[in-house]
């Protein structure tokens, strides 16, 4: 099953890195009221998508090993990362506003998920009762098809008796190794807290370290979580439940899907 | 004697069908009145699905000399049998039997659900497992 798991979590980025290209170089081609601003705010946009690809290959590695170096080399780039935020600012706007084709992919990716979402709860409900009352079949979703697909159960499940019910998952496991270069700086503090705590242990455990993002990070971040959403959707609705699902993460590992249920009256 | 067994799926839409003759001579007016069967059989079937938390839910309903019998998945997808004889033991195991076939028709990422299931596999592999 582990096999499994990473293939889909191979799956799943290889789809998200796609779209996230395609996205951008689509709506370079597609609009040509675009002004020149915008198209080298664009080109800009993709050449630090890539970087941040290989950057984030190239972390994981540094990490462990070279802890002095990197805090030497954050001091002088705290600088440089500055900037580079100020660049980004107005690439904000370009990320937000959603345009049809965004609408378009995020519709399906979410398809994808919806699709796999039936799938696995038919194949999974196979030797289990059917569900008469709405908390098992919420219920089944947090802890079966979690169980199934990502290898842990939801950490919370959450109603407000009206039709709405949350899935808590504190370390979601298809954005848990997601780190972005821009905040840098701040896994390095976080990392050096933590081999403070850590010098009197001798093993050091994995931290999962909760890490404020900045908007746009969060931005980016979202497109990630369409294919859960989707997921919850179609599993929820092979068990008989129609509803509208959405998913957030404020903190890095940890996410919050929203399903509203949709009353046919 | 004449058998037919139907898959409908959440939606009531018939998604797959198979009919078994024993005669030549059965076969030209009695697949219309088989379908209707089934098809009055499905409102008992959702009610007993209401009460009854087993996919098996046995004989649902009798017409004339017809028996039929059912098998609700999780998802809503009915397996219909309409037969003459009376084996309840023997649908069971039948109708588990379709069931785990069903579920590889469901893996399959080219088959949308609740789509028609057109696999000539399948088909085949439905009228062994009735024959037995």
């Amino acid at each position: 099953m582990s096999v499994s798991y990473s293939l889909l979590e191979q799956i799943i980025f290889e789809s998200v890195h796609y779209v996230i290209r395609t996205v951008h170089s689509q709506s370079k081609v597609l609009d040509p009221e675009e002004t020149n601003l915008r198209v080298k705010i664009a080109t800009r946009f993709n050449e630090k998508e890539e970087k941040k690809k290989k950057e984030k290959d190239i972390e994981k590695d540094k990490e462990k090993k070279n802890e002095n170096e990197n805090q030497k080399e954050n001091q002088q780039e705290t600088v440089g990362n500055k900037k580079k935020d100020q660049e980004n600012v107005p690439q904000l706007e370009f990320i937000s506003s959603k345009t049809d084709i965004e609408r378009n992919i995020i519709n399906r990716l979410e398809i994808i998920g919806y699709r796999l979402g039936e799938r696995t709860a038919e194949r999974i409900a196979k030797n289990k009762p059917r569900f008469q009352e709405e908390v098992e079949k919420m219920r089944f979703v947090a802890k079966d098809i979690w169980t199934e697909l990502f290898g842990k159960m939801v950490n919370n499940l959450r109603t407000n008796h009206q039709g709405k019910w949350m899935f808590q998952d504190d370390d979601f496991k298809l954005i848990r190794n997601i780190s972005f270069t821009l905040s840098e700086e701040l896994q390095n503090l976080n990392h050096q807290q933590n081999t403070r705590k850590n010098q009197q242990k001798q093993k050091q455990t994995t931290t999962t370290t909760n890490i404020t993002m900045t908007e746009s990070q969060k931005q980016i971040l979202q497109s990630y979580l369409y294919i859960p959403c989707g997921i919850i959707r179609g599993a929820l609705s092979a068990i008989g439940v129609e509803c509208t699902v959405t998913g957030i993460c404020e903190q890095l590992p940890a996410c919050v899907f929203t399903a509203k249920i949709i009353n046919k009256k | 004697m004449i058998s037919t067994f139907m898959i409908i799926g959440k939606d009531d839409v018939p998604l797959y069908e198979a009919s078994f003759f024993n005669s030549k001579k059965q076969k030209e007016g009695s697949s219309h009145l088989s379908q209707f069967v089934i098809h009055a059989a499905l409102d008992i079937i959702e009610e007993k699905v209401l009460s009854n938390e087993n996919f098996f839910l046995g004989v649902v309903d009798n017409f004339n000399n017809f028996t039929v019998s059912a098998f609700v998945t999780t998802g809503m997808v009915k397996f219909v049998l309409l037969t003459e004889n009376k084996n309840v033991d023997s649908t069971k195991a039948f109708f588990n039997d379709v069931y785990e076939l069903y579920l590889k028709v469901i893996l399959n990422p080219f088959y949308k659900q609740n789509s028609p299931i057109v696999s000539p596999y399948f088909d085949k592999k439905v009228r062994e497992k009735f024959s037995k």
